[in-house]
């Protein structure tokens, strides 16, 4: 009967210590696939080398990081700012018979998988994107100087900034229910005393409620760039997967996860396969370091 | 001696309730003096203090029924610009609520948003009200430390620098000491002895040596009612009410 | 003077606050945009044949998903059952023998973060650990990736619920003489099983829309098998090679299979959420 309990503790240790092993067990499983590759390129030489050529097996990460953390960076400028007001409006302005409704539709946003995304991308977007709102921005801002460079190039719909958008869409619930949760935190006498001074809600929130919540705010942000950074198959559908720096937002180019999503299978020289596990090291470890940052910053908050 | 504020014939309704919060309230607020309002718990006199800066108003359902004259207009009339009233009728709070950011940024907040940007100017209104809170010397070296670097004393002394910082008429203070050790206590009830020659105060305290040592006037309330008010010698000498008397001996509450 | 300063600031409160309620119409509108459009192509392609017959030859109209639908069932099927077990297990340890360990405040954060860890980077992990080394596709390294990907979901909510019981609760039994284990299994789960069931089903809900990470497990397969030793097809790489196959046809299944995916989320989803409502009520 004391080995029942016995065994039974061991079987719950073996499920929670299953999950360092397999953080660490990715980052192993990835450095032995890519020796090959680490080898044969370095670090230096692999991440700054625009080159991807399965012939010649001449291999670079520089491309697919670039458009990885192009697309990334781009979708956050664009979902950041509607997820920030999304919260203020949950916490501050929605009548409270609705707020619950709002943030559950808010995370649905979020649960609708990423081919989905992909799809809808793939047969809507870009074609609107391609007919009528590509054009438009470019017989806007063509004439001026600088920013008109952005909008060159045939708009063909499947582009940087088609996937750009689609992805902010994506990852705006991860900025939202944090700020929303951050917000809630706020003590309601801090609120008060602001209120007290005379100041109107937006007064509140803008010197009271940000600042308390910065850190929180920014843990969120991290979480949708996490994400923004791993995502797959909605940005494989309308990002082109070319091996071409982008040159202006509507450029087709392509992401790590993008050239693993359409290369892997297809990779029957060892070297090939091998920069990809390289490419998927360095993402893995990227990710890592963007998602334990998050959600520390999250603990913190949380823990006030 | 003059009334800074008439109470008449106040009721208050919590959001959602049909029996009223405060029934019936009369009394004067005297102008540049200081007074208490005494209780047991649940008697209503923190509900009366927010009733003065309209704090109620945050949150939606509460009623108001009766008059508030502020120097005989009714603030509790819908017309009311809220934030003009805010800034004549003041309040620092139960805890010490510094704002996140640094302590010369805390007292400026309020001129600030009334529009004062000359940086001489606020330097020089920030250093009056810090020295009127009687923090200045414990602070002038660390303007743009952060406020939450302050001890509990200090920062409530903080928050009283920020509300006295835009001069308003009067000031509500609800329970203010009842978060701090004895020492931070007595510099402030200093504090608020001093401030009465500028500004009408009015006091929530639960600690009725704390009313007799401070204030000029006493409110007592039981129940959500206004059982008596007087002379704050009357009251603890020579109550009407055996009702006050109880309380004041400490026969319940 | 003083009023227009007040008037002000009052009107450039309220924009703020109006475009915060933009902000909230710019969510809900591609909420519904996006489900609008999944529902239009999609509901054209819903018939019986969808479910039940098996893929024509490529080019020829007809046929349906049939084998990606018993794939995706098999696959899922496997990933509940390493997942589901382990990660209530898991989730056991950190609340119960572990919880005054710093180890499983440790462990709890890495689960955290393993929640986010890109779906794909899973599949590639996959692949190189029971791919490459047995040198062909299966359906049981996907439903291996896809357990993998829903390990710490459930972990993070069974530690979240187990530590929503009193620990009165436990003592209780305790005095009664029951080992801990006992304790758990017959005290603390039953009084969260309607938690412990709703973190199991989003933890579903969350795989099942997951293609990534069967890529290069279960990778594709264009006829019905049963074998999990070989290539499975299932619902969501089905999608991504038909929506990106040049045939009309199949760009209508993909959306059919697309509409049923997203359905069953969203279901899975909503029912999930109501089972705790109506758990948390009792």
């Amino acid at each position: 009967m004391v080995y029942t309990n016995r065994i039974f503790l061991f079987f719950t240790f073996l499920g929670a210590v299953l999950i360092p092993l397999i953080i660490v067990g990715i980052l192993i499983v990835f450095l032995k696939e890519a020796s090959l590759a680490i080898q044969k390129f370095g670090f230096i030489d692999f991440v700054f080398s625009s080159e991807w050529d399965p012939v010649f097996e001449k291999f670079g990460a520089a491309i697919p990081l670039t458009g990885t953390i192009i697309v990334a960076f781009l979708s956050l400028i664009l979902a950041v700012p509607f997820a920030l007001g999304i919260a203020i409006f949950v916490v501050e302005v929605c009548p409270s018979s609705l707020k619950q409704i709002f943030q559950l539709l808010i995370e649905l946003l979020a649960a609708i998988p990423s081919i989905v995304y992909g799809m809808w991308g793939l047969f809507t977007l870009a074609p609107i994107m391609a007919k009528y709102i590509e054009p438009l921005l470019q017989r806007v801002f063509t004439p001026i100087p600088l920013i008109g460079k952005l909008f060159e190039g045939t708009p063909l719909g499947i582009d940087l900034f088609t996937a750009s958008i689609m992805l902010s869409i994506m990852i705006i619930p991860f900025t939202a229910s944090v700020a929303i949760e951050s917000f809630y935190l706020v003590p309601r006498v801090l609120k008060e005393s602001a209120y007290g001074m005379g100041a109107t809600k937006w007064e509140v929130i803008k010197d009271v409620m940000f600042p308390y919540c910065k850190i929180g705010i920014l843990g969120g942000i991290g979480l949708s760039l996490g994400r923004a950074l791993g995502e797959t198959m909605a940005v494989a559908f309308v990002l082109g997967n070319i091996n071409s720096f982008p040159t202006s937002l509507f450029s087709p180019t392509t992401t790590v996860t993008v050239k693993l999503a359409n290369e892997f299978t297809e990779a029957d020289k060892d070297i090939h396969l091998s920069s990809l596990f390289y490419l998927a090291l360095l993402l893995y470890i990227l990710s890592l370091i963007v998602i334990v940052c998050s959600k520390y910053l999250i603990l913190r908050i949380r823990s006030r | 001696m003059t009334v800074e504020i008439e109470v008449k014939n106040l009721f208050f309704y919590y959001a959602g309730n049909s029996t009223p919060m405060l029934k019936n309230i009369n009394f004067p607020i005297y102008k540049h003096k200081v007074t208490a309002l005494i209780g047991p718990s649940g008697c209503g006199k923190t509900t009366l203090l927010r009733c003065f800066n309209r704090m109620h108003d945050l949150y939606p359902g509460n009623r108001y029924e009766g008059e508030i004259l502020f120097r005989g207009r009714n603030l509790l009339s819908p017309h009311v610009d809220l934030i003009e009233l805010r800034t004549k009728i003041g309040m620092v709070f139960q805890k010490p609520t510094p704002f996140p950011m640094s302590i010369f940024d805390n007292v400026a907040y309020g001129l600030r948003l009334r529009g004062l940007k000359n940086k001489k100017e606020l330097a020089e209104r920030v250093e009056k009200a810090l020295r009127e809170a009687a923090l200045w010397d414990e602070v002038k070296d660390k303007l743009k430390e952060n406020a939450l670097s302050l001890s509990g004393g200090q920062q409530q002394r903080l928050c009283i620098a920020r509300a006295i910082a835009v001069e308003p008429e009067v000031l509500l203070f609800d329970e203010p000491t009842s978060a701090l050790d004895p020492i931070s206590t007595a510099k402030i009830e200093d504090l608020i002895v001093q401030l009465k020659n500028k500004i009408t105060i009015v006091i929530v305290t639960h600690n009725m040596q704390q009313a007799a040592r401070i204030s000029d006037f006493t409110a007592f309330m039981y129940l959500g009612e206004l059982v008596e008010f007087g002379p704050t010698e009357k009251i603890f000498t020579n109550p009407d009410k055996k009702l006050t008397e109880d309380y004041i001996t400490g026969r319940f509450g | 003077m003083i009023e227009r300063e007040i008037r002000k600031r009052k009107l450039i409160s309220k924009i703020a606050l109006l475009a915060a309620f933009f902000c909230g119409i710019w969510g809900l509108f591609w909420l519904f945009v996006i489900l609008f459009d999944v529902l239009r192509h999609g509901l054209s392609s819903i018939n019986l044949s969808l479910f039940l017959e098996v893929p024509t030859p490529p080019g020829e109209p007809g046929g349906g998903l049939k084998h990606a639908f018993i794939g995706h069932l098999l696959i899922t099927l496997v990933a509940v059952t390493l997942g589901v077990p382990f990660g209530i297990l898991g989730g056991t340890f950190l609340a119960e023998y572990g919880r005054n360990l710093r180890f499983s405040r440790f462990i709890s954060f890495l689960a955290d973060t393993m929640v986010s860890i890109p779906a794909i980077i899973v599949g590639a992990f996959v692949y190189a650990i029971m791919v490459k080394p047995f040198g062909h596709f299966s359906g049981w390294s996907g439903g291996v990736a896809l357990a993998i990907i829903m390990l710490p979901v459930i972990i993070r909510t069974t530690e979240q619920m187990l530590s929503l019981v009193p620990w009165t609760l436990r003592e209780a039994a305790f005095a009664l003489g029951a080992p801990y284990h006992k304790v758990i299994w017959q005290v603390v789960y039953p009084s969260v099983k309607t938690g412990l069931l709703t973190g199991c089903l989003l933890a579903i809900a969350r795989i099942s829309g997951e293609a990534a990470p069967l890529l290069f497990t279960s990778f594709n397969n264009n006829f019905l098998s049963y074998d999990m030793n070989g290539p499975v097809a299932s619902l969501t790489v089905t999608i991504f090679v038909y929506a990106m196959g040049p045939y009309e046809d199949w760009h209508g299944k993909a959306w059919g299979a697309a509409l049923v995916v997203t359905l069953a989320i969203l279901l899975i989803n909503l029912t999930a959420r109501l089972i705790l409502k109506k758990g948390g009520k009792n």
